[in-house]
C-alpha cells in the first residue's frame, strides 16, 4: 500500500515537473535573443554597458535626434533618430531617469537606411541618449526632452 | 500559474492584436510605418483595485522585406502603448512583399503582409 502511494507520488511530481519544464521553457526558446539584464538594468550606463560590454561609447555630432523640446504627455513622446555614420548595425535609445532606461535596440540590415521613429514613454525630463553602433564601435548623442505629465505608470 | 488571468491569453479571438502597415515608395528608399495594438504593461501600473497589473509587452518586431530581414527592433516597455515604428530600407519595388511579425513576453505572436503599392 505504502509503496503504492509512494510510486503515484512520484508519478504525479513526474508529471507536473515535466508539465512545468515545458510551459517555462517554451517562451524562453521564443525569446533567447532579448537582452533582458540590459532591459532591466536601471541606469543608462550599466544598460548600454550589458548591451555591448566589449565596447566604449563615443560622443558624435554625427547623430541627429528630433523630438519635442516639451512633451506634454510623458506616455507618448515621439523621437526620431537619424546619421550619417556608414555601416549603422543598431541604433539603441535610453531614456536616462526611466526606472529602466533601455527602451529600445533597433538592429537594422545594411539595405536599411540610418533612420528610426518611435515613441516613447517617459517618467519625467530627462536626457534620451541615441546609441548607435557601427564599423564595431558606439557612438552616442543626447537630447534634453522636458515632461510635463509623467507617463510611465508609478 | 496560480493567476488565472496571467495565463491566460490577452489576445483572444475576441480582443486580437492588429497590425497596421503602411508603405511608401520613396526616391531611395521604401517607407515602412507599422502600429501593433499592444498593451505594452510595464508591471508597475496598478488596477482600479490597487492590483499590480502584469508586464506584458512586445519584445520583438521583425521587418522583412521579401523573406530578408530589413530590421529587427529589440524592444522593452518603455515603448509606448500600441508601438508605433517608421524606418526605410533600399530596394523595394512595388509589388515587392513587406512582412511585420512580433513576439510578446508571454509567447504571444503575431504578423501580416503587405504588398508595395
Amino acid at each position: 500500500m505504502n509503496h503504492i502511494q509512494q510510486r503515484r507520488l512520484l508519478l504525479k511530481g513526474l508529471l507536473s515537473s515535466s508539465l512545468l519544464g515545458v510551459a517555462t521553457f517554451l517562451p524562453k526558446l521564443a525569446l533567447a535573443a532579448w537582452p533582458k539584464s540590459a532591459f532591466q538594468s536601471t541606469t543608462a550606463a550599466s544598460a548600454i554597458q550589458k548591451l555591448e560590454p566589449e565596447l566604449t561609447v563615443e560622443k558624435s555630432t554625427e547623430i541627429k535626434i528630433k523630438a519635442p523640446k516639451l512633451a506634454e504627455n510623458g506616455s507618448i513622446v515621439w523621437i526620431e533618430i537619424s546619421t550619417t555614420i556608414e555601416n549603422v548595425e543598431s541604433i539603441s535609445i535610453l531614456v536616462e531617469k526611466n526606472p529602466t532606461p533601455l527602451a529600445a535596440k533597433f538592429i537594422l540590415s545594411e539595405k536599411a537606411e540610418a533612420y528610426i521613429y518611435t515613441r516613447i514613454k517617459m517618467r519625467e525630463s530627462s536626457p534620451v541618449i541615441a546609441l548607435v553602433k557601427a564599423n564595431g564601435k558606439l557612438y552616442s548623442a543626447q537630447r534634453n526632452i522636458k515632461v510635463t505629465l509623467g507617463g510611465c505608470g508609478g | 500559474m496560480a493567476n488565472q488571468y496571467n495565463s491566460l491569453p490577452r489576445h483572444s479571438a475576441s480582443n486580437p492584436v492588429k497590425i497596421k502597415i503602411k508603405l511608401k515608395l520613396r526616391e531611395e528608399s521604401t517607407e515602412v510605418r507599422t502600429l501593433i495594438t499592444h498593451p505594452m504593461d510595464t508591471g508597475r501600473l496598478k488596477n482600479s483595485k490597487g492590483k499590480l497589473i502584469p508586464a506584458h509587452f512586445i519584445q520583438e518586431i521583425k521587418i522583412q522585406h521579401n523573406e530578408e530581414v530589413v530590421a529587427t527592433c529589440v524592444i522593452g516597455s518603455p515603448i509606448s502603448k500600441n508601438p508605433f515604428l517608421k524606418m526605410r530600407f533600399k530596394g523595394g519595388q512595388r509589388g515587392d512583399i513587406v512582412r511585420i511579425s512580433w513576439v510578446d513576453n508571454k509567447g504571444d505572436r503575431g504578423s501580416k503582409e503587405q504588398a508595395i503599392p
